[in-house]
């Protein structure tokens, strides 16, 4: 039987979802019971779509996929690979989240959106141990950003999600 | 889900003020069932459209009051424990006793950078 282990962390403002799987496993999901709007790869290859529809995006080892347009509907996921992927969820259906990996050259964060809308900004370590102001993060730790510091980001190899509410 | 029956026992039928009187308990207990406390249960509380209804209103009760009891059940001196895990190295937890919370959602680790 293909099996997927599933947990989820809960932080105040949003909650992380972990999936970790074998090749083939295949999960359909009720609107009501997922919140995720952005999938983040750790590792491997999956297929997430709506349920009985060609529509479908890929999740891919080292990227950030948006699954926003999908919130409100019958969603399927296939696995293509053995998998480990990183699912960032809302606490609430109706909320808006805006988020994007740190580049791999952004040696200062940059924040000038974030700044430019003054919103609450948050750092999330999706994988590896990246280094920020000299202090190394673990993977699904987090922390709120304070807009009037500046971060100096180091990946090592690691990869950092930045997102803020909108 | 804890995945274990419940038993219970219906002590006292009282259709004057419409209650049963009912004991409860998961069934892998370590003390009998008529060491637990009796709970008096209004007729309100229960279903009585069918007999699975009724068996649904009673499974609420029970399976709350039966979570409660193993919550509140004392630890033994040998499980005693509030050593956590500090480090990645296996070597480090023989033979120590770590306690972590149970349950399948935890708390994000917020930090400050």
């Amino acid at each position: 039987m293909t099996t997927c282990r599933r947990f989820h962390r809960v932080g105040n403002d949003f909650a992380l979802c972990v999936n970790i799987g074998k090749k083939d496993y295949v999960l359909a999901e009720n609107p009501i019971d997922s919140n995720t709007i952005f999938y983040y790869g750790i590792k491997g290859i999956g297929k997430l779509g709506t349920m009985f529809s060609e529509d479908h995006v890929l999740v891919k080892e080292g990227e950030l996929v948006d699954v926003r347009s999908y919130l409100h509907k019958f969603r399927i996921f296939h696995s293509q690979e053995d998998f480990h992927l990183v699912g960032f969820n809302t606490l609430e259906k109706g909320q808006n989240w805006e988020g994007r990996l740190v580049k791999s050259d952004e040696n200062i964060l940059d924040l000038y959106v974030i700044r430019e809308l003054n919103r609450k900004g948050f750092l999330v370590c999706l994988d590896g141990k990246p280094i920020i102001n000299n202090k190394t993060m673990k993977r699904y730790e987090y922390s709120s950003l304070d807009l009037s510091k500046e971060y100096r980001i180091n990946l090592n190899g690691g990869a950092l999600g930045l997102f803020y509410m909108n | 889900m804890i995945p274990i029956n419940i038993i219970f026992k219906v002590i006292k039928n009282n259709p004057d003020d419409q209650s049963i009187q009912i004991k409860m308990c998961r069934q892998n207990s370590p003390k009998p069932i008529d060491d637990y406390p009796t709970l008096r249960l209004s007729y309100d509380r229960l279903d009585f459209s069918s007999v699975y209804n009724f068996q649904e209103s009673l499974r609420d009760v029970v399976s709350d009051r039966s979570l409660m009891y193993l919550i509140e059940e004392p630890i033994i001196s040998e499980n005693e424990s509030s050593n956590e895990i500090e480090s990645l190295d296996l070597n480090d937890l023989v033979d120590k006793l770590i306690s972590i919370p149970y349950g399948a959602d935890n708390k994000l680790n917020e930090i400050e950078l």
